[in-house]
């Protein structure tokens, strides 16, 4: 741990903490104090007690979030946390004794878009470079990619970029031989190799977009507060077009500053990782963070699948300080596109969240890491807990509705009416929905006392209306997510693999099949529990109308919101606006110009690159490590290549066609081989 | 010729030339007849007749240095400087200064390395089997 003094007073931390937790359990105990006084005047049954244990659960965690999102608007409508790492008194003493430092941004990529990463990439550098501060920092593509035209592509990407900005050993890139451990054991591996040349390394994801000016900033900060050894900038999602997408954007531009504040409001220097647009300072990140593989089949065990907030943990458990940047601008992120690919990379996220179950059980960590990992899991967890509360609640509607009051018992000689507790429930609920609707309130709030902000939404009418369609929007597909998280959930815990229409990406329309085969099942459970509930229990269906609407709805909407076509008009007429589409920061703006001229490039490039291609094939066999082949390896090399000429290109695997590019000696027989055979008319090799 | 035109000569005579050399030398090997073969050994020649050119310039063996070579070849090509394929074979007594300008631009994918360990950290669990430090 760093010998340096925190900025931060220790009685900061524990009175903000304290205050926090105290509010969460005095409105989770008021509301369930509430309904336990409801069920307990006529006797409590057993499905009740369930009721009661799943209500406390979920109440903790609509309160947890209801008091995050308060606190944060308290603090802003302040005028901002002045307890946040951008504010605290800088250590000036170690900014000057030091060399500068050298700090690496690392993006690791896995079979991504080329043209999307590069472009994106490229705006980064040139936002850097336009701070003057470039030659501070080098950049790192630490590809896992497998797929061998993709792998080709980068290569050629990433030298363009070196040739174009003229930093050849400024810009690297290297692709790993074997993708052991994933994303952390590619950053590992760079570490391993690389870390000692720089202090810092700042964690990209291949879809990030950072502004110059934030990285330089970011790099000040760990300087100055030499106990941190993590800052966490908050992404914002930006360059969105299809509906889904620019509703999601509109929301988390809108509410996420009150979440972000109230999170280091409680937090502070012991806030969390999320795996990108952050910096890591390399010495305590290489002692602390190496991970380990867990013992033991998924989902529990195997390589640690969310290894961000592991890392975090055990750097706080070390001792260092880990800060969420909250009003650090110019991060930014991009989201799925449609409502299917939101739920794709769910799936992908909840058996990384579900693995953390064992790290909550992990000896020597404190109470806050426990309880940030069960917060991790509750964000999934909470899906079939909400389901099983909603069918609970129905059947205990049915059996209420089945019992038949009695008037005249014991000695009583005039009638006892059965007591209603209307009253009781109608509180819960209202102060259930408040807590979930409240946050959004109060960013519209906050944002009413920013004038100047206002235009950037599109005016304060279309700004209130979007917020309107998106609370809408978000209540029908809130069910549907319902539905595929509880799906995930089981199957993990099951470990079953979840079946899925083949996966697109980028801004795509959905067809009516894509959208058919992968909601039908929901739909139809839409329509079951509606006639059961109309039929059995009608008093509750009104109740479930929401939810039923939004499953029964399911296929139109995820098709409606994945057209791009929709979310432009919707732009047009000035929904769902964000300031960052009302006014692009200068990266975005880079990013934009840089996509524009790879798709013009691409479309007169179409078709060039392949290991026929001369200088992209001479590039790779550079970039090949010399390794000797044993005989064996060298028969199953020729036999593929046999199994190429004889019966096409498409018989061949990705893995195949890799281990072909992966030898040098292959590589260039195949790219004779290509020009041996081509037509000699064409320009082109087949 | 095509394939010279890819390797960036431009220089019609010079290219008309190559492509007779490197044709008559991989007829004087595979003979007449085999159509595939002798294409395949003639775009080997102009391979290596290439590399050699390259070699040449940068001051490099073309048997031992097949990386480097590879390494200039995608700069050259990837650069697409005109002429800069004609002036390989243009100009047999190379100014020292074109190598310098390859060397410029080659590609450099990885700085040196600069090790530094990262142990696996043990985990030790309740209800859970714990992990093991390996190193």
């Amino acid at each position: 741990m760093s010998s340096h003094a925190s900025a931060l007073p220790g009685y900061v931390r524990t009175i903000r903490r304290t205050f926090f937790f105290i509010l969460v359990t005095l409105t989770a105990f008021a509301a369930l104090a509430m309904i336990t006084s409801a069920f307990l005047q006529n006797g409590i049954t057993p499905q009740e007690i369930v009721l009661l244990v799943l209500y406390t659960l979920l109440i903790l965690w609509v309160s947890t979030s209801f008091w995050t999102a308060t606190l944060g608007f308290w603090c802003l409508i302040r005028g901002g946390d002045k307890r946040s790492i951008t504010r605290l008194a800088l250590n000036v003493d170690t900014m000057s004794d030091q060399e500068p430092a050298r700090t690496a941004l690392v993006m690791p990529i896995y079979n991504e878009d080329p043209v999307r990463v590069f472009a994106g990439l490229r705006a980064i550098y040139q936002s850097l470079r336009e701070t003057g501060r470039a030659d501070e920092f080098e950049l790192f593509i630490l590809s896992d990619t497998r797929d061998p035209d993709t792998w080709m592509q980068e290569e050629v990407n990433w030298y363009h970029m070196c040739r174009d900005f003229n930093a050849h050993g400024k810009i690297f890139y290297r692709n790993r031989e074997k993708n052991i451990a994933r994303k952390s054991g590619n950053i590992e591996d760079f570490c391993r190799r690389w870390g000692g040349r720089y202090r810092y390394m700042i964690v990209l994801d291949a879809d990030s977009l950072m502004a110059g000016e934030t990285l330089v900033k970011m790099v000040d900060l760990m300087e100055a507060h030499p106990r941190v050894a993590l800052i966490q900038s908050p992404p914002l999602p930006v360059n969105h077009k299809s509906l889904f997408a620019r509703i999601l954007q509109f929301a988390s531009s809108l509410y996420s500053d009150i979440f972000i504040a109230g999170i280091n409001f409680w937090q502070l220097s012991g806030s969390n990782y999320w795996g990108h647009n952050a910096i890591i300072r390399m010495q305590p990140f290489v002692k602390h963070c190496g991970l380990p593989k867990l013992p033991g089949r998924e989902p529990f065990g195997g390589e640690i699948l969310s290894h961000d907030f592991v890392e975090a943990t055990l750097l706080r458990k070390a001792g260092w300080e880990v800060w969420l940047a909250a009003d650090l601008k110019g991060s930014y992120e991009e989201l799925p596109p449609t409502l299917i690919d939101y739920a794709k990379r769910d799936r992908r996220w909840c058996q990384g969240n579900l693995q953390h179950l064992r790290m909550v059980f992990a000896r020597g960590l404190s109470g806050l890491s426990r309880l940030y990992f069960l917060m991790g899991i509750m964000s999934y967890l909470s899906s079939p807990l909400w389901l099983l509360f909603l069918v609970l609640t129905g059947f205990e509607a049915y059996v209420q509705s089945q019992t038949m009051p009695v008037y005249f018992f014991g000695d009583n000689i005039f009638p006892v009416w059965p007591e209603s507790y209307t009253v009781e429930m109608t509180t819960v609920l209202l102060v259930t929905l408040a807590m979930l609707f409240l946050p959004k309130f109060w960013s519209f709030l906050l944002l009413l006392t920013r004038p100047k902000m206002i235009r950037s939404y599109g005016g304060v009418i279309r700004a209130a209306l979007s917020v309107f369609f998106e609370s809408v929007f978000s209540m029908l597909t809130a069910p549907v997510l319902m539905l595929y998280q509880s799906k995930f959930v089981v199957a993990i815990l099951l470990r079953r693999s979840v079946g899925w229409p083949p996966q697109n990406r980028g801004d795509h329309r959905l067809s009516l099949k894509e959208a058919t085969l992968a909601h039908g099942g929901q739909t139809l459970t839409g329509l079951g529990a509606g006639w059961l509930s109309y039929e059995y229990v009608p008093d509750f269906f009104l109740w479930l109308i929401p939810v039923l609407a939004g499953l029964v709805l399911a296929i139109p909407i995820s098709i409606l919101s994945s057209s791009t076509k929709v979310g432009l008009l919707a732009r047009k007429l000035g929904f769902f606006v964000t300031p960052e589409e009302y006014r692009a920061p200068r990266v975005v703006e880079l990013l934009q110009e840089n996509l524009a001229r790879a798709e013009q490039a691409g479309a007169q490039n179409e078709g060039e690159l392949n290991v026929a291609d001369p200088g992209a094939c001479s590039l790779h066999l550079a970039l090949l490590p010399n390794r000797p082949v044993k005989k064996r390896q060298r028969h199953q090399l020729r036999a593929l290549v046999y199994q190429l000429v004889e019966e096409g290109s498409e018989t061949l695997s990705a893995a195949d066609k890799r281990t072909l590019i992966s030898d040098p000696e292959t590589l260039m027989r195949l790219h004779t081989l290509a020009w041996s055979r081509k037509d000699k008319d064409s320009s082109q090799p087949s | 010729m095509a394939y010279l035109r890819s390797l960036g000569l431009s220089q019609q005579s010079l290219v008309d030339e190559l492509a007779d050399d490197c044709l008559n030398r991989a007829q004087r090997r595979v003979g007449r007849g085999a159509g595939d073969e002798l294409l395949r050994r003639a775009v080997e020649e102009a391979q290596r007749r290439f590399d050699h050119a390259l070699a040449r310039t940068m001051r490099l063996s073309p048997s031992k240095d097949t990386h480097p070579i590879a390494a200039a070849r995608a700069a050259l090509l990837l650069t697409g400087s005109p002429l800069a394929g004609d002036a390989l074979f243009g100009n047999p007594d190379q100014s020292p200064e074109s190598g310098e300008m390859l060397r410029e631009i080659l590609p450099r994918p990885t700085p040196p390395e600069d090790h530094i360990s990262m142990a696996e950290q043990p985990l030790r669990f309740w209800l859970f089997k714990s992990t093991h430090q390996r190193s």
